[in-house]
């Protein structure tokens, strides 16, 4: 199979991406050994600080959100890939301003060998961190069985909410129950209509049909839940909403965000298609949508199709979320 | 009879050598059910493998050596495959005994060491579609050996890899086959096949 993109050699991606990520925002954040991207904010912070980790080729999640506001050191593994645990614990050692590290890490299997182990050593070294995972995937697994529900793009607003309540000096512990609380209330559904190819080796994930779309497609394109025939953005809108709605519960009068967040070859025509039909669906069901956000934030490459992100919100979330931030991608 | 580390480096490094040359394969089997990376972070692992092995002379100290190797394949960013590496090569270091009395007594050690920690890693069990269902054959046999050594290890790696082939019929319960439900029927578990490679490397390396 033939691989048609702008790449150098495939074992330098990673590095040659966040060397790039650093010269293009040098005001906001460096780029160190270990692939650790750096918020150059974080040496005069005095305050509780966040740090993230995973694999590179989401772009711009995770490493793009690092600044102020938003995650202070994103532990960076190879394209797809857990970073080793010994750069998280650095990572967790230079962040840790005396005030604690909220350590975010999305549920895949190697992000939670490293966190596990990582936080072996935390016990160890005597440092404070509380460890949050978010786990809002909703196509494999029901709520109460948390352990098979992946992490997708509900790790972005959880660093924003989480990096303003420690920009406004909340403690770690109120940091920690806030990305707790915030977690349990956040579900996730994605759809792809198109795999992506592997940028290291050109192989393509999954074998979709030319009619079909496939609901429940993970976060590395990895096949997951009912392959169907490819619908409508209306229809699929309405498939999804509903399924997030019954996930969580959400009653008339709730007020929610919503992201529609593209996963690499859907245009923002599409998604802004997919949103206006969310809208119309959830204002007749009696929910207000407070917050909202159409963009490509949590990429599989080129897979073609989107998450559908909902989180329940309250007034001090969405001060939160709507807080000040300066990252590469998400400023305000 | 003092221990014979070229013994045990010419094991590693076969075996590493076994994974490498299979590569594709393990990329292949891993696109059918998971996210395409599984060969990738096998060839930076065996890699390591390479660097930190080959200088292994008659006088290294194994158990300083096990562990060096360890350190550094934890550097690696290897998805889960490459905890779950690192956790067996660990396996091999903290069982690593140089006062065995024999090369043959210290290679059963570090197998059975290596198998204990990936246990307590991995936490799957037979079964599960996993490294597992090659690692715990191979291990019983290694366990329960009244044969030479080579015998044994070739036992254990015809056991590896049967129970390998096993795991195209096994529904996965953990890492990322586990999301695509019974369309993982009929695709052998990509790290169960690395484990087949690897015991048949230690098979062919060992230098009677």
């Amino acid at each position: 199979m033939t691989m048609k993109k702008f790449i150098n050699s495939p074992d330098n991606i990673t590095a040659e991406l966040l060397e790039g990520l650093a010269l293009a925002n040098p005001s906001i954040l460096e780029v160190t050994d270990h692939n650790l991207i750096i918020n150059k904010g974080l040496a005069t912070a005095d305050r509780v600080t966040i740090v993230t980790i995973g694999g590179a080729g989401h772009e711009p999640a995770l490493e793009g959100f690092v600044g102020e506001g938003m995650i202070d050191i994103s532990v960076v593994g190879d394209i797809f890939a857990a970073p080793g645990y010994k750069a998280v614990v650095e990572a967790l050692k230079l962040a840790d301003k005396g005030k604690g590290v909220l350590l975010v890490v999305l549920n895949h299997a190697g992000d939670m060998l490293a966190g596990d182990r990582t936080m072996k050593e935390v016990e160890k070294l005597g440092l404070n961190v509380i460890k949050v995972v978010t786990q809002e995937d909703i196509a494999n697994a029901p709520r109460s069985d948390a352990a098979n529900r992946r992490g997708l793009v509900g790790c972005v607003p959880l660093y924003k909410i989480c990096g303003a309540a420690a920009a406004q000096g909340k403690s770690l512990t109120e940091v920690a129950a806030l990305a707790q609380d915030f977690a349990d209330n956040m579900a996730t559904i994605a759809v792809a209509c198109k795999t992506a190819t592997h940028p290291q080796n050109g192989a393509s994930f999954a074998d979709l049909g030319e009619d079909e779309m496939e609901v429940g497609m993970g976060q590395h394109g990895e096949g997951g839940g009912g392959r169907q025939k490819m619908a409508s953005a209306d229809e699929t809108a309405v498939i999804m909403a509903d399924a997030l709605l019954n996930d969580l519960d959400l009653k008339a009068g709730e007020e929610v965000m919503v992201i529609v967040n593209g996963t690499g070859a859907t245009t923002i025509m599409e998604m802004l298609l997919v949103f206006r039909r969310v809208h119309k669906y959830l204002s007749e069901k009696g929910i207000k949508i407070v917050a909202s956000w159409v963009e490509e934030v949590l990429t599989v490459q080129e897979q073609a199709g989107f998450q559908l992100f909902f989180a329940r919100m309250d007034p001090e979330k969405l001060a939160f979320w709507e807080a000040p931030a300066k990252t590469p991608y998400l400023s305000r | 009879m003092p221990l014979e580390p070229l013994k045990i480096k010419s094991m590693l490094i076969t075996a590493a050598q076994e994974i490498t040359d299979h590569v594709d394969i393990l990329t292949d089997l891993d696109c059918a059910l998971g996210d395409g990376d599984h060969g990738t972070t096998m060839k930076k692992l065996t890699h390591v493998m390479f660097d930190q092995i080959e200088p292994w002379n008659e006088t290294t100290n194994l158990k300083d050596g096990l562990k060096s190797l360890t350190d550094a394949l934890e550097d690696v960013s290897g998805g889960s495959a490459g905890p779950l590496f690192s956790a067996f090569v660990y396996g091999m270091a903290e069982a690593a005994d140089t006062d065995a009395p024999t090369t043959d007594v210290f290679v059963k050690q570090i197998l059975l060491g290596a198998y204990d920690e990936f246990f307590a890693t991995s936490k799957a069990e037979v079964g599960d579609k996993t490294m597992m269902d090659a690692i715990y054959p191979a291990t019983e046999v290694i366990r329960n050996a009244t044969a030479d050594m080579k015998t044994t290890l070739e036992k254990a790696a015809i056991a590896a890899r049967s129970g390998s082939d096993n795991t195209a019929g096994m529904l996965a319960k953990y890492g990322r086959a586990r999301y695509i439900g019974d369309r993982c029927l009929g695709h052998k578990d990509p790290g169960s096949v690395t484990f087949a490679y690897f015991y048949e490397g230690l098979a062919k390396g060992y230098l009677v």
